[in-house]
């Protein structure tokens, strides 16, 4: 079984080659079902890619 | 209602690029997907037991190691149910992982996952029906086959919600008792995959130097964020505006607010969205978000 995992392992690095880039797409909102704009000032859409080094919402 | 126009979510280059990683994917331990997967299906559930297998063989986790490599789809097959875009995995997990790969919380598909309870099973597929019957079907079968609930909110609450490039297909949204609602979050995030399958399937290196006034953000941003949100807001923008005739009540009020707040967001993007476009080599792509960033301004 070792053997099997470290093959795995290291095909899996292959596979992902240079690309260990991971991108997160967050998405916040609000909005208020009462109408809007009494809810403009809260809302907080968004999106973000990012690296695996640096990620905010 | 009519049946609306379809925005054209298929794209040549990803529908190569979903079977043959998925080929790659499997090699990994010589398996192979399921013969009757569908490839979009076969493709969100393979990265689940690509990233299952690598975590269970990096921490040493023989057991759960030999069980992802008896179960090429992750057990997906198991949990699956049919909805109007294909079988889906719907689950509601009560605890999200983080790891190094990211520190947005996620879910892998394992030994003790379960379906969701029945009256979330319910609410996707009534979402995904909403999804379909507005044009919106072939984003959602190629892009969100495994739904992750996260948590439940009212219509005056902050959603969350989000995707993992690691994990192409599998779309995470917190969630109210309401499908039209919920459609919108995930056509949202099934267009943020769609992009990064797009993306990828196209080799395309976006530069990361220019930068774009993001009005969701109120601040300058790289290309990459910039066009996903010219992307997934139109999207939204343009499902919102269809389903709305099929709403009422406090629902029909909650997405007629989101839409009018779009509209504003979206209306002074064209001159740096136009800028960003020159960015993406692939001309079939660049077209894709130019139609829909067009089609969603003219709301």
């Amino acid at each position: 079984m070792s053997d099997k995992i470290t093959g795995f392992l290291a095909a899996v690095d292959e596979l992902r080659g240079e690309d260990s880039t991971v991108r997160t797409t967050a998405h916040t909102s609000r909005v208020s079902a009462e109408g809007w704009p009494a809810a403009q000032g809260d809302d907080a859409e968004g999106d973000t890619g990012t690296t695996e080094e640096n990620r905010t919402v | 209602m009519a049946t609306p126009t379809q925005l054209g979510f298929r794209f040549a280059p990803t529908d190569r690029l979903h079977p043959e990683r998925v080929r790659r994917i499997h090699a990994l331990t010589a398996t192979t997907a399921p013969a009757a997967a569908e490839h979009a299906f076969a493709y969100a559930t393979a990265h689940h037991y690509l990233e299952g297998a690598e975590a269970a063989a990096r921490a040493g986790d023989r057991d759960l190691f030999a069980w992802y490599t008896a179960h090429p789809d992750a057990g997906a097959h198991a949990l699956a149910a049919p909805t109007a875009v294909g079988q889906c995995v719907v689950i509601a997990p009560e605890q999200l992982i983080t790891s190094p790969i990211s520190d947005t919380a996620y879910y892998l598909l394992n030994p003790h996952t379960g379906p969701a309870p029945a009256g979330h099973q319910e609410l996707a597929r009534a979402a995904y029906t909403l999804a379909d019957d507005t044009g919106f079907g072939d984003l959602l079968a190629g892009h969100a086959r495994v739904l992750v609930f996260l948590g439940r909110k009212g219509y005056n609450d902050t959603f969350d919600s989000w995707t993992i490039s690691r994990l192409p297909g599998t779309v995470f949204v917190d969630h109210i008792d309401d499908p039209a609602a919920l459609a919108r979050d995930l056509i949202h995030e099934a267009g943020h995959n769609w992009l990064n399958d797009a993306l990828a399937a196209t080799g395309c290196k976006l530069d990361d130097q220019a930068l774009f006034h993001s009005p969701w953000k109120r601040t300058p941003r790289p290309a990459y964020g910039f066009l996903h949100a010219c992307w997934a807001f139109p999207l939204t923008m343009i499902y919102t505006a269809r389903v709305l005739e099929r709403t009422e009540g406090a629902g029909r009020r909650f997405l007629t607010s989101y839409l009018d707040l779009q509209r504003t967001f979206l209306a002074g993007t064209g001159p740096d969205h136009a800028r960003a476009l020159t960015l993406v080599p692939d001309p079939d792509l660049r077209e894709h978000l130019r139609a829909v960033h067009q089609q969603a301004i003219g709301l």
